[in-house]
């Protein structure tokens, strides 16, 4: 089952004196947002968690958040050596902050209902509003 | 149902059940693309059309399932 998470790989054109243990770090700091993204997708956006779970997830979300924004910008750094990293790093913290939005100020079915009415007018939906 | 929303439902219901890699990408491209004209033309912003998508195909979902199949999937 996907998530919002994309594929993580190592850019095909890494210097050769790009430092080894920047990339294993960079490499492993993308794997580990993608393992949250989808397990956030699993267990929030398909089910009903439970307030703990959701507390988690929050904090969980908040730091790897906090740390993508330090990494987007030393990775900016023009003196730094993985900066190929910089695209990835700038996509993971763009999903990273969906998940806090949707964690923090989720959609209702009724608002959900409200947009879609706007978007395609005078369609009926499926079901009715919740 | 309006056919532009049935293909946008139909789009991000079909990324989320591909395993993750090239064939998810090209998918969740054409998702995106199909958001953003959308969200274009009704001047709603493509995050908000997103989460409407995302939120609505729970039910969107339920309401396509075949006859006698339980209709409450673990997501009630």
């Amino acid at each position: 089952m996907n998530g919002v998470a994309s594929p993580t790989a190592l850019a095909p054109d890494v210097p050769a004196r790009s430092p080894l243990s920047i990339e294993r770090f960079l490499t492993a700091w993308v794997e580990a947002v993608n393992d949250y993204l989808e397990r956030q997708f699993r267990e929030i956006i398909q089910q009903k968690p439970s307030a703990d779970k959701l507390s988690q997830y929050k904090l969980e979300c908040k730091w790897l958040l906090r740390s993508a924004l330090k990494l987007d910008g030393m990775v900016k750094d023009p003196e730094y050596p993985a900066s190929h990293f910089g695209p990835e790093i700038a996509g993971k913290l763009l999903q990273l902050r969906e998940s806090w939005e949707s964690l923090n100020n989720p959609m209702s079915e009724a608002e959900a209902e409200a947009i879609l009415q706007k978007v395609f007018p005078d369609e009926p939906r499926a079901g009715s509003v919740a | 149902m309006n056919r532009e929303l049935e293909a946008l439902l139909k789009a991000w219901d079909e990324f989320i059940q591909t395993p993750q890699g090239s064939e998810a990408d090209r998918i969740y491209a054409v998702y995106q693309e199909r958001l953003g004209d959308e969200a274009r033309r009704s001047k709603v912003s493509k995050d908000t059309l997103h989460r409407a998508v995302t939120r609505y195909n729970e039910r969107w979902l339920r309401a396509n399932l075949p006859p006698g199949f339980p209709k409450r999937l673990g997501i009630d």
